[in-house]
């Protein structure tokens, strides 16, 4: 009777553990993460320690989903100062990694063959990131750009800068069209955040994303009072931004179409953002 | 007195009065003076305090019913124990029990409160009680009546010009250091400060600091002749035809929450100002923070606004908080300079020659 109840208690063990997946085990593991990002207090912001990055690989695949879970909560670059002391804590521990990382690649510059094998580099973040980010994670970080607090500011573009792409570049477009951008000092700084962001895929911009690129940058220069001191870097972006699309030809990028399920994703966050039709002229999706 | 053949004796309106005059006077009295006293150390909220001097009011009045249930003789029995010198020394010990008892978490005022009460009851019963004894006669009782009512409101305008003017009383004796709490914190989610080990000098000259998760709490030192202690102060200061300074910019340290923000409005421009000289020691290798920082902290001593709440009014809180930023601008520069490296042509097309350079990098994050 006994070996046939351990026998039951080993199978049911076994089926338990079939039916684990990884969700459920990675849940358990970015209760850690959770715990210490929502820990904090509207005055207070957690600083995620050490120990929990010393595995990046496993820190972004909490870190990232936890960023996208605050999009629900944010309709505005006004975070609110439970949400803003969350999504700190959380680009914080971010870009932490990203510095370590960058810091290591600049070392590996003058390092041998066979000592750069097997390390990780900021490209491998920056692939890693992309694999578990989606257009609420992009959202969240370009409402971020845009917002009334530095330090997010400062956060998100530097996260924002490295993992965009043509896939996700259709949100700061987005933004960049919002007629409200700049009617607030913090905005006027956003926008020229925003303006850096996307000067960093014009020149691999696919077709949909180039055009879109081209009318916001043209609308932008085109509404901007001239000769304002106080616009000074926006002007200067905006060259930029033109400059690094200038490099494109008929053999690049910009030949190449969005792939359908990208412009799909895009449409659905332009028409959620709810911007008015003559804002969303710009956005070729 | 009423004596009615065959019932209970009732109690006389006189017998009421004296009654009252004697006990329950004095108890009711030493509970309002502990309501006044609790209400003004600002450690229980007032109306707490005041529903337990009801409940205790009602209860004693409850127990009396019982006990007496207008019998006559107990309440003599009663009146004569209440006025014996015995039952105040009793009342006097019980006020000095409470002010040793309650002494390691009450404020200070609150224990003179209960020592003061204590003493002045105690020596009542010794003293002033026996000669009241000794009389008998009309004219003498009302005597008796009058200077237990003196004791008692002597005790009563000591006490309460002990609360009214503690401050006045203890700046006048006191001119040692005091100390405001001053909070710095950091707000970016990078700046980890147990990573470490600051030290804070005004003048040259060390002030303590304590460390408490990944905030610093700073002791920062002041004599009484430095504050701007009352608004009539404040007001004697302004008159002078301009107007009231107010504080206008806040310096790069303080907060930008709106609450922060609106704390730094309210500090008076005449205050005196303390800087405060920080150096953060890094203590951990990490290549995201500073190896050193150096900056310094303005504090106003607008004492009306300090934050008695915790600390209470020997070490409050100053009412604006400090940030303090240790992340390495070097390795945000780092970052945003390889930004786009990952970007790539897409399958069968060409990679774009001459692409110029990000002006980002430049610029700076706005």
């Amino acid at each position: 009777v006994t070996s046939k109840i351990v026998g039951l208690l080993a199978a049911f063990l076994l089926v338990l553990s079939g039916t684990m997946t990884p969700a459920m085990i990675s849940g358990d593991v970015c209760s850690a993460y959770r715990n210490v990002i929502e820990g904090g207090s509207a005055t207070a912001v957690p600083i995620v320690p050490d120990r929990l990055l010393t595995n990046w690989r496993e820190a972004l695949s909490c870190l990232v989903p936890i960023i996208g879970g605050l999009n629900a909560s944010v309709t505005s670059p006004k975070f609110s100062p439970e949400t803003q002391s969350k999504f700190l804590s959380a680009t914080g521990a971010v870009r932490a990694i990203m510095t370590r990382l960058s810091l290591s690649d600049e070392k590996l510059k003058t390092a041998t063959e066979e000592q750069r094998r097997n390390q990780d580099t900021l490209n491998d973040f920056i692939k890693a990131f992309r694999g578990l980010d989606n257009l609420d994670v992009t959202s969240m970080l370009t409402f971020g750009a845009r917002s009334d607090n530095y330090d997010m500011r400062l956060n998100s573009v530097l996260i924002l800068g490295n993992v965009v792409d043509n896939q996700t570049v259709c949100v700061p477009l987005t933004h960049l069209n919002d007629p409200e951008l700049d009617k607030t000092d913090y905005g006027i700084n956003g926008r020229t955040n925003l303006l850096g962001i996307i000067a960093v895929v014009a020149p691999w911009a696919l077709k949909q994303n180039f055009e879109s690129i081209k009318a916001t940058r043209d609308s932008i220069f085109q509404s901007i009072r001239k000769n304002d001191p106080n616009l000074k870097q926006t002007y200067a972006l905006l060259d930029n931004v033109q400059a690094r699309l200038d490099v494109q030809t008929q053999g690049t990028n910009k030949s190449e179409e969005v792939p359908s399920n990208w412009r799909g994703d895009c449409k659905k966050y332009i028409e959620q953002y709810r911007l008015k039709p003559e804002n969303t002229r710009n956005l070729q999706y | 007195m009423v004596e009615t053949p065959g019932r209970r004796p009732r109690l006389s309106f006189e017998q009421i009065i004296r009654l009252l005059s004697n006990s329950l006077f004095f108890l009711l009295l030493g509970f309002l003076l502990l309501f006044v006293a609790y209400w003004n150390s600002g450690t229980v909220p007032a109306w707490m305090t005041l529903i337990n001097i009801v409940l205790v009011a009602l209860l004693l009045v409850g127990v009396g019913g019982l006990l007496l249930a207008g019998d006559s003789r107990r309440v003599d029995q009663f009146y004569r124990f209440c006025s014996s010198g015995l039952f105040f020394i009793a009342l006097g010990m019980v006020f000095l029990f409470l002010a040793h008892w309650s002494m390691g978490s009450a404020h200070a005022g609150m224990t003179f409160v209960l020592v003061v009460l204590g003493v002045a009851v105690l020596l009542y019963g010794t003293g002033t009680q026996g000669m009241g004894e000794f009389k008998t006669d009309a004219a003498a009782a009302k005597y008796n009546v009058a200077i237990a009512g003196g004791a008692g409101v002597l005790a009563f305008c000591v006490a309460f010009g002990i609360i009214e003017y503690s401050p006045k009383m203890r700046d006048a004796f006191q001119t040692e250091k005091k100390f405001v709490r001053l909070l710095i914190k950091s707000v970016d989610g990078s700046s980890n400060i147990p990573s470490y080990a600051p030290t804070f000098e005004i003048d040259g000259v060390a002030i303590p600091a304590a460390r408490r998760g990944n905030l610093v709490e700073v002791f920062v030192p002041y004599v009484t002749s430095e504050l701007v202690s009352s608004s009539t102060a404040r007001q004697a200061k302004t008159n002078d035809a301009s107007p009231p300074k107010i504080v206008a910019t806040p310096d790069d340290n303080v907060c930008k929450d709106a609450g922060n923000l609106e704390a730094f409005a309210k500090l008076h421009g005449d205050a005196v100002t303390k800087t405060i000289y920080a150096i953060f020691y890094r203590v951990e290798a990490k290549d995201t923070l500073k190896p050193k920082e150096e900056t310094a902290f303005r504090v106003k001593l607008d004492q009306p606004l300090f934050d008695k709440r915790g600390g209470g009014s020997d070490y409050p809180i100053y009412p604006v908080q400090m940030c303090v930023n240790l992340q390495a601008k070097d390795s945000a520069t780092t970052v945003i300079s390889q930004a786009g490296s990952a970007l790539t042509a897409a399958t069968g097309k060409e990679v774009p020659q001459n692409v110029p350079n990000l002006i980002f990098n430049q610029i700076g994050v706005q």
